[in-house]
């Protein structure tokens, strides 16, 4: 029980030399129902720095999403501010791309349009950005579907495609809103993995929500804790596991119980 | 194929047997023949004969400018007001008042403003597409997926680009039934303003021959409305799906 109590400790405050990617200071959302506040979330603060891949996780209607859509700039909070690497967040951009839990691809556009998508909006040229295109295609297995419309995969490759059209644009942020939440456990598990390797190879940083905590596990470096009524941040975590993490250790199952006593 | 089969057939056979006289029911073969006279033939073997290309000329542009100036404003306008809540507050009231009115009332207005002629068609044809085009872009636009449009945001589209990249093609598949069904009433109410004494066009000669007592011409003009309606319904369709990756992919 020892070693493992260490490996959930606060996390402490990086050294100030590191800048944040994601920093958001004293966040709150209050929404009006029918002329009633309601607070969705109240005094958020965190830091996130460059190449951590976090999970938020919590209860359902806790506000993980209206979080995650005032970082992607969808949402504009009541009070606080949130920065990316120093810059105030103020709208919707390339800086910050979400993989969103439902299908979002184009359906008008083959697996290669989608993914090149964003990269024909800025001024790349053609044959780079194709070549970026089909070494994105190769990372998430999708060669052969290159020119399959989103009506012909499964949600497992529409999901693939998600990741790889926003990680050909290289952002800063990469936000995940339960991206494998509609898959079936296998896939689910796949994708896991999948990320794990793009993680490792492309070192973006991640900010993933979830309301599944052995997928926070296998995945986190750092867990968010929320709860809700209001929604707030109750506990960081940082999980110090070993990777490649096995969903079947001990140690996994004894982390998965103690963090699930807290909420 | 069937139902045409079976109403020629019967048709025939009603001719031949005289159930009904042929000054009311020409047989086929008498229609055949007006048809290609109307079609080939020379002006001295009768008075609607060699007329077709240049009445079919005549309609095709009044319906191709009607058709064309109610997309040109009602797809906009659809769009807009589609997405913006101000637009669509603006115009609902009035567009829907508008559209309560009979097109067919609009004819002796059309008359005094416009004369006999192109003008009266077109805009009768114009005023008759606006609304299926108009109706369907709006409901069209306001039914797209926010998560495309959030997609591109975050991909980095500005709303303009937007409208053009993924609005529109996401969209399409409504664009396209309001501009059939535009098309469609198009042909209608080019029909209603060739009634008016205009000396050319398929209209023309449909009211041209009930004043002559010509069945078999009426009966032409009918069957040309039909095909040619049913082929520029076909080109449109043909057309967009040339121009739009979206209307050859969705359904």
């Amino acid at each position: 029980m020892k070693p493992l109590l260490k490996t959930i400790r606060s996390v402490s405050v990086r050294t100030e030399s590191q800048l944040p990617a994601l920093s958001a200071r004293r966040l709150s959302a209050v929404f009006h129902n029918e002329g009633r506040p309601n607070i969705v979330l109240a005094d958020i603060s965190f830091d996130i720095f460059p190449g951590q891949l976090i999970c938020l996780i919590g209860p359902s209607g806790c506000g993980k999403t209206t979080l995650l859509s005032m970082i992607a700039g969808f949402l504009k909070p009541t009070g606080g501010e949130i920065h990316v690497n120093g810059r105030p967040v103020s709208r919707p951009g390339p800086d910050r791309c979400v993989v969103f839990q439902q299908d979002a691809l184009f359906p008008w556009l083959t697996v290669e349009e989608n993914i090149a998508f964003g990269l024909k909006r800025r001024s790349r040229n053609r044959k780079e950005s194709r070549q970026a295109v089909t070494r994105i295609l190769d990372l998430v297995g999708l060669l052969p579907f290159r020119n399959y419309l989103p009506d012909a995969i499964s949600g497992g490759m529409k999901q693939r495609v998600a990741l790889a059209r926003v990680l050909v644009l290289r952002p800063e942020i990469l936000l995940m809103d339960e991206p494998f939440g509609a898959l079936d456990a296998q896939s689910r598990e796949d994708m896991q993995d999948l990320l794990l390797e793009l993680w490792g190879k492309l070192k973006p940083t991640i900010f993933f929500v979830t309301h599944d905590l052995s997928e926070a596990i296998v995945l986190a470096d750092r867990i968010m804790l929320m709860d809700k009524a209001p929604g707030r941040i109750v506990s960081d975590i940082a999980v110090n596991l070993p990777r490649p993490r096995k969903r079947e250790s001990d140690q996994f199952h004894l982390l998965y119980k103690t963090i699930r006593q807290r909420f | 194929m069937i139902i045409p089969a079976t109403v020629l057939g019967v048709w025939t056979v009603v001719g031949t047997v005289g159930i009904a006289p042929a000054y009311l029911l020409p047989s086929p073969v008498a229609i055949v023949k007006s048809a290609y006279l109307y079609f080939a033939g020379n002006p001295d073997q009768g008075p609607f004969a060699g007329r077709f290309f240049n009445d079919v000329g005549v309609s095709l542009l009044r319906v191709g400018l009607g058709f064309f100036l109610a997309s040109l404003l009602g797809l906009p306008l659809g769009i807009m007001s589609g997405r913006v809540p101000v637009i669509h507050q603006l115009l609902s009231g009035s567009i829907n008042a508008v559209r309560a009115v009979p097109g067919i009332s609009w004819l002796p207005l059309a008359l005094v403003w416009f004369g006999i002629g192109l003008k009266t068609t077109v805009f009768l044809v114009a005023l008759a597409a606006f609304f299926p085009i108009y109706l369907n872009a709006a409901s069209g636009a306001r039914q797209v997926n926010p998560i495309w449009l959030q997609s591109g945001a975050m991909m980095g589209v500005d709303s303009l680009r937007g409208t053009f990249l993924i609005l529109i093609p996401a969209a399409m598949p409504q664009l396209i039934t309001g501009l059939r069904l535009g098309l469609g009433i198009s042909w209608a109410y080019l029909v209603l303003g060739e009634l008016t004494g205009v000396p050319d066009g398929i209209g023309a000669v449909i009211m041209d021959a009930r004043m002559a007592g010509r069945i078999d011409m009426i009966m032409v003009g009918i069957i040309l409305i039909a095909l040619i309606g049913r082929l520029s319904d076909k080109l449109l369709v043909a057309g967009l799906r040339m121009f739009s990756k979206s209307a050859r992919r969705m359904k």
